[in-house]
């Protein structure tokens, strides 16, 4: 007997599982020994497999009763902490794609429960254990991440995750992993059922060839067998059929011997009955007690879980009274008021800016309400959430219009249509990218741009004259000549500069794409900073600045 | 709330010190609600003043082409400076009115 089994160390099951060990070795060994009352414990070195159980029963996790398979609340129990907790996060983590049903099966078939079954292990016995099924069920669940299929065709942009590649491999790999070690358990359960029909026909033998190997390759099957008290009782009937179905080797089995062989049995029947029944009694006993225990456990929950309540009810009580709230009728007459007078202020001006100001009445009136209800001696924590979130919703609705006044970001302008940009109202981004593009329409117009910092290109097509004029401080200014070449406009010869106060200077000059053009343009750009290139689009390129 | 419970959830004691039929204290002005319901109203009046024409936006964007680096900075410091004010006050304001009811309470 190895040490395999603690909890059921001491159990009446040890008798009855070393009779079933010992019936497996005498008879493979010394086939005429009658069953002894007492026999030896079958000494077998404990498998790797049984090491493999061993370190998940040391984990000390013990499946508990639960929502399914007790895995959550085991570990629960384990950490000390409140079952909702680990069922919450294996939700949580299921939810968000992590392989948590699988992990989940995986710790339900190996963990032991309160009576120290573990279901791979009673599978590896071939005893049927029904929590197999719904362990397959959920394994095959874990497998497929049906949670965020369920997600991508739901939401518009898929998962959070990037979507394919990530499913159809992690779905692969962990398909593969399941068939592999559902293959690797189909083989050796049936390695496991081959193994004692092997030896069962040598029991019945009285010339077995080589009683020393038979015995050891017994005594192990014995060792892996009779780990469990009670797990042998069910190994046993199968070697016990075998042997009785096994025909006695014509010529070989004297007929004494099978007589002896067959009385043999009935005693060893007669002590399995009597062990059996002393089982079921201890196993009763068992669940009794461990029911028992299970129930003064939760009542205990109950009692804590109650009187934890009634602390947090007092302590609500006393804040209620010391500090109360503003009534919720107040903040929903706060509340409706601010909207109502929010959406009539925006509806009374309209425009861009309409929401905004909504919004600012809006947080004016929460605001209102706010040191109505502190002047009154009551908390007003929601209306200030209300407020502060009001306000920060004007800002927004602010700074949307306005970032599209000042042109942030790159922005093309054009010469084409439109009333163009004059010195009244001059296109303005004090940071960004511009390109202007000067078309030839055949007539004449100015451009004005202001800018702080940013590029800026001109597009000169061909049949354009510009008359350019660029008041600058420190921006870099580039051009190209009539080869198509980058020349620097600021020490171009034919660039006309003056210097005004403030250290900005005005270049001005005049750029021709095309021998005999037919539009004339103005631009004039005012930019602190930054960069500016005039280009020449190519076709008819033969200018002069 | 039995003795028992409390023996056994000795952390759970605290509001043992304000027991059931004793008088409790009467509810404060909240000062720190009216302090910063203010200054919301003065914010809100603000943004009230810059959305209420739309040619504000122009404006806006003028005064960011001239509004000079240091300048931003000073803006920077002026809001947060202006933050720490107004929690500096009501904390002031709260620890005054602390302050009034202990004595209060000791006088009685």
């Amino acid at each position: 007997m190895t040490d395999t089994t603690a909890p059921d160390d001491g159990a009446p099951g040890d008798e009855g599982a070393s009779a079933a060990g010992r019936i497996v070795v005498g008879g493979s060994a010394r086939p005429d020994a009658g069953p002894g009352p007492r026999p030896a414990p079958p000494v077998g070195m404990p498998t790797r497999t049984d090491r493999f159980f061993e370190w998940t029963r040391s984990l000390g996790i013990l499946r508990q009763e639960g929502w399914l398979g007790g895995v959550c609340a085991g570990i629960a129990a384990r950490l000390r902490v409140d079952p909702i907790i680990v069922r919450g996060i294996a939700v949580v983590a299921a939810v968000v794609g992590l392989p948590a049903l699988f992990i989940y099966a995986l710790a339900w078939a190996l963990l032991p429960d309160a009576d120290g079954g573990i279901p791979l292990r009673t599978t590896l016995q071939r005893r049927f254990d029904p929590s197999v099924i719904a362990i397959a069920i959920v394994l095959i669940a874990g497998v497929f991440p049906m949670v965020p299929w369920v997600f991508a065709s739901f939401l518009p942009y898929g998962y959070l995750f990037d979507g394919g590649a990530y499913w159809l491999t992690s779905t692969v790999t962990l398909l593969a992993a399941t068939v592999l070690v559902a293959l690797y358990i189909l083989w050796r359960v049936a390695r496991r059922g081959s193994a004692p029909r092997a030896s069962a026909p040598r029991s019945a033998s009285a010339e077995p060839d080589a009683p020393g190997a038979a015995a050891e390759a017994a005594g192990i099957e014995g060792g892996d067998t009779s780990t469990g008290g009670p797990a042998a009782s069910f190994v046993e009937p199968a070697s016990d059929t075998a042997r009785l179905e096994a025909p006695p080797v014509p010529g070989v089995v004297m007929q004494g011997a099978a007589e002896e062989v067959d009385d043999d049995v009935t005693a060893w029947r007669i002590q399995h009955d009597a062990w059996r029944a002393q089982d079921e009694q201890w196993r009763r006993q068992q669940q009794d007690a461990d029911r028992l225990a299970r129930q003064q456990a939760r009542e205990e929950r109950e009692e804590r879980a109650a009187a934890f309540a009634a602390v947090a009810a007092e302590r609500r009580r006393v804040r209620r009274a010391v500090s109360p709230r503003a009534p919720l009728a107040f903040i929903a007459v706060a509340l409706g008021l601010a909207v109502v007078v929010g959406t009539f202020a925006a509806l009374q001006q309209g425009g861009a800016l309409a929401p905004a100001l909504g919004l600012f009445v809006g947080a004016l009136v929460l605001g209102g309400a706010m040191v109505l209800a502190g002047t009154l001696r009551r908390r007003s924590g929601f209306l200030a959430f209300a407020t502060a979130l009001t306000l920060a919703g004007g800002l927004v609705a602010v700074a949307v219009p306005t970032a599209d006044a000042i042109h942030l970001g790159g922005y093309g302008i054009s010469n084409i249509g439109g009333s163009g940009f004059p010195a009244s109202s001059p296109f303005i981004q004090p940071w960004g990218s511009l390109t202007v593009s000067l078309d030839d329409t055949g007539g004449e117009g100015e451009t004005y741009i202001q800018k702080r910092d940013g590029s800026t290109f001109i597009m000169v097509m061909p049949g354009v004259e510009v008359d350019l004029e660029i008041t600058t401080r420190r921006a870099a200014l580039y051009g190209t000549d009539a080869d198509g070449d980058m020349i620097d406009l600021r020490s171009d010869p034919a660039v006309a500069d003056q210097t005004l106060p403030g250290e900005r200077t005005r270049y001005s000059g005049t750029v021709t794409n095309g021998e005999s053009p037919t539009t004339r343009e103005r631009v004039v750009i005012d930019q602190d900073a930054g960069y500016v290139e005039v280009y020449l689009e190519p076709g008819a390129r033969g200018g002069s600045e | 709330m039995s003795t028992d419970d409390t023996t056994i959830f000795g952390a759970l004691t605290e509001p043992e010190a304000a027991p059931v039929g004793d008088a409790l204290p009467r509810p404060r002005t909240r000062w720190a609600a009216i302090v910063w319901g203010a200054v919301f109203m003065a914010l809100a009046a603000a943004g009230i003043g810059l959305a209420s024409a739309p040619e504000r936006l122009d404006d806006v964007a003028v005064w960011l082409l001239q509004v000079e680096p240091g300048a931003a900075v000073a803006y920077g410091l002026l809001a947060v400076g202006g933050l720490v004010l107004v929690i500096g006050l009501a904390g002031l304001l709260r620890r005054a009115q602390r302050a009034r009811s202990t004595s209060a309470h000791s006088s009685v």
